[in-house]
Formats: C-alpha cells, structure tokens, sequence
C-alpha cells in the first residue's frame, strides 16, 4: 500500500502481539548467526585451492600454528571475508537509516546517488591529486565528503520552505545525481587512462584482492558509525513518528535528520572507499529484517546489519562459484564475475518484487 | 507512497511532473456555442497555427544553422587543423589523397554526419515516448529500451559471438524493445508517472547487471577497455562502413514517429478521451515502443547507449516552441537533438585535446545539472 511515505508500517511481524517480536527477536539474532558461519567458512574454503571446512575451523582457531593452508587463509581469504561482513554491514545500515530519513522505502545509497557521488570524489583525488598529498588523507574521508556533498545536493534541490523535502522528489533528484555523478567517474578515469578492467571492477564493487590492508582501513568506520547508528535508534523511531509528532516530543526534527544522514553518508562511504560501489545491499537488508523484527529501530538495526553481512558474504560465496567453475574454466583470467554485479542482479530482481507486490 | 503506485490523487511530486509536459496543451473547448462564435474562433485558431507554424520554421532554420556551424568546426578542429578556405577546398576536392583530405572526408565527416543523426533520432525517439506514456522523464534509458539493446549487443562484443555488422541493429533492437514492451506491460493500467519510471529504473538495473556479468566472462582486458568506451557512448573512431548500416534505421524510425504524430495529438488529451476518440491506448503505446526501439537499437548498435539527448532534447523543444503539438514537437526536437549531440561530442573530442572523452559522459556531464535545474523551477512553479 505505501510504498514510500510510511515505509514501516505494515509489515507481517507489525501486526502480531508486541511480545511476539519480542520473544522472536533472539532467535532472529540467533539464526542470522547460525546462517552466518557456515557462510564463512565455505566463503574461505572455495578458491583454487579448496580447503575443507574442517581444516578452516582448525586453522582459524590455531592462528600461530605453521600448517600448509595457514598462509593461504590468513593472508588472502580470512581479511576478505571479514571486509564482506563489514561492507554488508554497513551498507544495509546505512539503507536503513536513509529509508527513515526520506520516509522512502525504496531508499538506499546507491539509488540516491550517495554512493556515486562518494566513487566520484575518490576517482578524482586518485586521479587527480599528487600521491604526496594524498596518501595523508585516508580515502574514506574523502568518500564521505562526495556522499555528503550528494546527500546536501539532493535535499537542497528537493527542498521546499513550509513542507520540506518531498519524498518523491528526494528519489527523482537522486537518481539524476546517480547519473551525474556515475558521468563525472568516467570522466576521471578515462582521461586518466587507467586500466579500464580496473576501474570497472571499483565502480560495480568487487572484493577481488582485498587484504589484511583493507580492513585496517575499514574496522575503526565501521566500529565507530556503527556504534553511533545504534545509539541513534532511539532518535530514528521518534523521527519515525512522523515530523509533528517528534516535534511534539521535543525532537528537533532537522538536526535528527541531519545527524542520522551524516552517519549513513559515513557508513557508505567508509565501506565504498574499499570495496568500490557495491549496490543494493542497503535496499534489500531493511526489508527482510522489517519482516523478521518489526520496525522498531532498536531491534531494526542490528537485524538489519547482520542480514546485510550475511547478504554480501553470500553474494561473495556465489561469485566465487561462478567465477571458480565457469570463468576460470574457460581458461580466461580478467578478474571474474566481481561480488557487486552477483548483488546487482539480486537487488534488481528484489526491486522488482517490491514494485510488484506494491500493486497486487 | 501511494501515489506512485495506484491511481490516488497525486502528490505535489506527480502535479510537478505533470505540469512539465502538459502545462501548456491547448484542449478543444465544448462546442455548445453559436455558430459564428464557432467560425471566428476557427479563423482565430487557423490565423494562431500559421503564426505558429512560422515559429517552428524560424526555429528549424537557426537550430540548423547552428548545427551547421558546429559541424564546420568539428570539421576544422584537430591535428590537422583546417582553415575555411582549405575545408571548403577539401570538400570540394573529395578524391584527393592528401592527408588533409583523408582526415576530414573520412574521419571527422562520418563523425560528425553520425552526431547529427544519432542526436536526431534519439530525440525524436524521446519525444514519441514523453508525449506516449505522457510522462515528461519517460526516455530510452529509463525505459530499459537503451540498456536492452546495450545487453545484446554487450553479449556479441564481450563473447566474441560472430554476427554481421548489418544483423546487429535487428538483435539490438529485440533486446530493447523486449525490455521496452515489459516495462509498459508492468505498467497496464497505472497512471501515476513516478511509478513508470521506477519500473524502468528496476529493469534498467537488472540489464545492467547482466552486462556487468557478461563483462566479467570477456575474453581479455582489452576487450573490457573497448566495452567500457562503448558503454557510455562514444563516436570515435567511426567510419562511413558503420554509418552506413545506420541511414534505414533513421529513415524508416522518422517516418513511422511522423505517421504517428496524429494519434499522439489525440492522447495528449488524456487516455479516457483517447480511448473515445477511437484510439486503441495500449496499442499505440506498444507500437510507439517499437517505431523507438528501431531508433534506438540503431544509434545503440552504432555508437553505444548515450545518455540524456532523448530525455532532454523534447523538453528544449517544447520550451523554445510553446507547444506540444506533436507535428510541430517531432521536427523541433529532432534539430535541437542534433544541435545537442553535435556540440558535447564536439567538447568531448577537443576540450581535452589530445585526450578524447566519450560523448555520453559529456552529455550527461551537461545534460543532468540541466534537468535538475529544470526538476527544481517546476516545483518552484507548482508550489
């Protein structure tokens, strides 16, 4: 029924007795738990080399222990999956929080342009700026400046005085900023004659190669915005309300949006400067924790961020398979399948499945 | 946001959109009117129509003249540059064997003869679709059709699959019309614009992802290079072989769009009224899919999808006209298009001299501030 105005409202979960989603919720938690570390383990037991999943478990536990398989898992598979996990994380909550901030359903980084404008800045700084100066500067911050200068822009544009940002037109205008802003990245790196493969490989989202690295680069974003989303929960179910309602509890309702957008735009663009611009997690993580935990934000959240982890490590697994038995196989080596073209293809049809279910 | 998807009263959103495209549609009035009334009205409207049609000539005129003056400079710029003098005496001198002669006769022509048809049929395939699904974003690229025939052709290149030059266009034009035909068959009996366009975005994204994954199998990095390029566009390195197989697609494209002109008119008053009046919607629309597919699974197969011109140029149109009649619109739409395509790949090609850009990135580097801009004064106006 609303698809975009009340995003909450009416789920499954919603309408059965309060102590119900209560008493589920730790048995939600738990079972994305019990989905996860099978999903880890075969994620680093498939590669060219496959280690089965009894040998990871006891390479994992032993990490000073010197046996054949402990290089491979330690320096290339095990960060790997750890960086899936947390980009996942991240995403889904960062498309959470801007579901409530637009009141838009269909809100997520990457359709609102807030993903791409973050890819952009960083093509730029890469491109663009002397390594000098720029290998000061951690590549996050910079995402975060194009995620946040995308988010000002599309209120901006979208802003009218006595009502506020339309919903509707918050979505119109961002998917206008996506183009624009996906134009920008190419220009960067075609006049900068990258390897093209490369670059395409960033811009899609792929987490071909990364390392240990990586996830130094990553951990502190993603513990940090992680734990202020939390602690924000509270403000997002008042927000949630409705903007007369929250201003009656004495919410000052800009700021509380202001804030919750800077911390989406953070966890976006944290996650984007290293695993590139991987699509839809954000969309498709709210809406199955929705269902499983109701929509209080409090119980939302972290549901939200275990199914996103759990989502981009599963992508991951399939890619590998693909990559594993069909690209390899054909004995042609650019680089694969990459995870963000498995998660485009589910999102998509995700996508899809709302719309359709909307008019039904 | 139950506007988008039933047919509830629309949002400010909905309104805004509406009042893009059909603000300034003159309807027929009732006609319970004395007879003389009637008769002066008629001479008044047949003097406002010639007027009209005046403005559209004077119109025509100085897109084309502009369009001329672009092309003239994108015959001049570059290594070789050419003065005046030497490119007339170039063009008068087609068989010479100078270097001179071989770089405009057969690099910059082909190229800039290519902008210009490409950009007119885009446009004309935009218009078709705006004033069809009467949705003012209604275009190519976010119906899906453009990334349909992207994905076809993204298959023959990326896999290597040995297909004629001259068969491509046909398997284009199924994938994007495939995809067209399935975002309006999504569509049957909703008419709130937003939820069009979301419905296309989905599609879009999903063909999106499928080229991504077809990527992923290239046969070798520069494979992937060359794909990139023509992913968002791009005229280099055209020829006369290429724009040739072009010229019947743009041909048969233009004349179905100006066969269609009429039945449009009739829709722009509303699809209850269009259907009164004897007009079968969903099959128009259908058709109209079709006749934009051809002109653009031809520009696509030729040149790659390139984004904007479609969406844009009625829009320009429009505003330069005062009108929506789609007799006068098409032709309109079709020069300021090919003025439009003329000058971003006449900046892609020199403004990073000797780095070249593709095309699509300068017309959506151009052509997206100007629809945000646009987005932004209708719901100025609509406040």
């Amino acid at each position: 029924m609303a698809l975009a105005t009340a995003p909450p409202a009416e789920t499954s979960a919603e309408r059965l007795p309060r102590s119900a989603v209560e008493r589920r919720y730790p048995l939600v938690l738990m079972g994305c738990v019990l989905v996860l570390i099978p999903t880890v383990i075969l994620s680093i037991g498939f590669g060219s080399t496959w280690i089965s999943p009894g040998r990871v478990v006891a390479a994992l536990l032993n990490p000073t222990q010197h046996a054949a398989d402990h290089l491979i898992i330690w320096e290339f598979r095990f960060p790997r999956v750890l960086i899936a996990l947390a980009a996942g994380a991240m995403l889904a909550s960062a498309g959470c929080l801007l579901q409530i901030v637009t009141r838009n359903s269909l809100a997520e980084p990457s359709l609102t342009g807030v993903t791409a404008g973050s890819v952009s800045l960083i093509a730029f700084w890469v491109t663009y700026v002397p390594v000098s100066v720029a290998v000061d500067v951690p590549l996050p911050v910079i995402g975060l400046v194009g995620g946040l200068a995308t988010v000002v822009l599309m209120y901006v544009l979208s802003y009218r005085k006595n009502t506020g940002a339309d919903p509707m037109r918050l979505i119109l205008t961002g998917l206008v900023l996506d183009a624009m802003f996906g134009a920008f990245t190419s220009f960067a790196l075609i006049l900068n004659g990258d390897s093209l493969a490369t670059i395409l490989f960033y811009l899609i989202g792929s987490l071909e190669g990364r390392g240990w690295a990586d996830w130094i680069r990553l951990w502190p974003w993603a513990l940090g915005a992680g734990l202020v989303a939390l602690l924000l929960a509270a403000v997002a179910n008042v927000l949630n309300l409705g903007d007369a309602v929250a201003t009656g509890l004495g919410l000052r309702v800009n700021w509380a949006r202001a804030g919750l957008l800077l911390v989406a735009a953070t966890l976006t663009a944290a996650s984007v400067a290293v695993v590139g611009g991987i699509a839809f997690i954000g969309l498709i993580a709210p809406h199955i924790a929705r269902r499983l935990v109701g929509s209080d934000m409090r119980r939302l959240l972290p549901t939200t961020m275990l199914v996103g982890a759990g989502i981009l490590s599963l992508a991951s697994l399939s890619s590998q398979l693909v990559n594993l038995y069909f690209v390899l196989e054909a004995g042609q080596r650019t680089g694969g399948v990459p995870v963000g073209a498995v998660t485009a293809v589910v999102g998509a049809i995700f996508f899809f499945y709302l719309l359709w279910r909307r008019v039904s | 946001m139950s506007n988008v998807m039933g047919n509830d009263k629309p949002s400010r959103a909905d309104v805004a959109i509406e009042g893009l495209a059909f603000g300034q549609a003159g309807l027929p009035r009732a006609s319970a009117v004395p007879v003389e009334v009637r008769e002066r009205e008629a001479d008044l409207a047949s003097r406002a129509r010639g007027h009209r049609r005046g403005r559209l000539v004077r119109l025509v005129l100085l897109l084309g003249l502009a369009t001329l003056g672009v092309v003239v400079l994108t015959l001049c710029l570059g290594t070789p540059r050419e003065s005046l003098s030497d490119l007339w005496y170039i063009l008068m001198h087609p068989h010479d064997t100078r270097l001179d002669t071989l770089a405009v006769w057969q690099a910059r022509l082909p190229r800039a003869s290519v902008a210009v048809f490409v950009g007119a049929a885009l446009s004309i395939a935009g218009t078709l679709l705006q004033i069809g699904m009467r949705n003012p974003i209604a275009s190519p690229e976010l119906l899906g059709v453009t990334n349909g025939a992207a994905l076809v052709m993204a298959i023959i290149i990326m896999l290597g699959v040995p297909v004629p030059v001259a068969i491509q266009p046909f398997l284009a034009l199924l994938g994007g019309i495939t995809a067209g035909v399935l975002v309006i068959l999504m569509n049957r009996g909703s008419r709130a614009p937003l939820r069009l366009i979301l419905t296309g975005v989905a599609v879009s994204a999903t063909l999106k992802a499928a080229i991504v994954i077809t990527i992923g199998f290239a046969a070798s990095d520069q494979t992937v290079s060359k794909f990139f390029q023509f992913l968002v566009g791009n005229l280099q390195g055209l020829t006369w072989v290429n724009a040739k197989y072009f010229v019947p697609w743009l041909f048969a494209g233009t004349v179905a769009a100006f066969m269609l002109a009429k039945p449009l008119n009739v829709l722009r008053l509303g699809e209850e009224m269009a259907e009164a009046l004897g007009v079968k919607v969903i099959r128009l629309r259908i058709l109209l899919m079709v006749v934009s597919g051809v002109l653009v699974a031809g520009s696509v197969a030729l040149c790659g999808p390139i984004a904007f011109v479609a969406l844009l140029a009625p829009h320009l149109a429009r505003r330069l006209l005062g009108t929506s009649d789609v007799r006068e619109l098409l032709p309109a739409a079709a020069f300021t298009g090919a003025l439009l395509l003329a000058v971003a790949d006449l900046l892609a090609a020199q403004a990073f001299a000797p780095m070249e850009i593709p095309a699509g990135v300068a017309t959506s580097a151009i052509g997206a501030p100007v629809l945000l801009l646009m987005l932004r004064r209708q719901m100025k106006e609509s406040a």
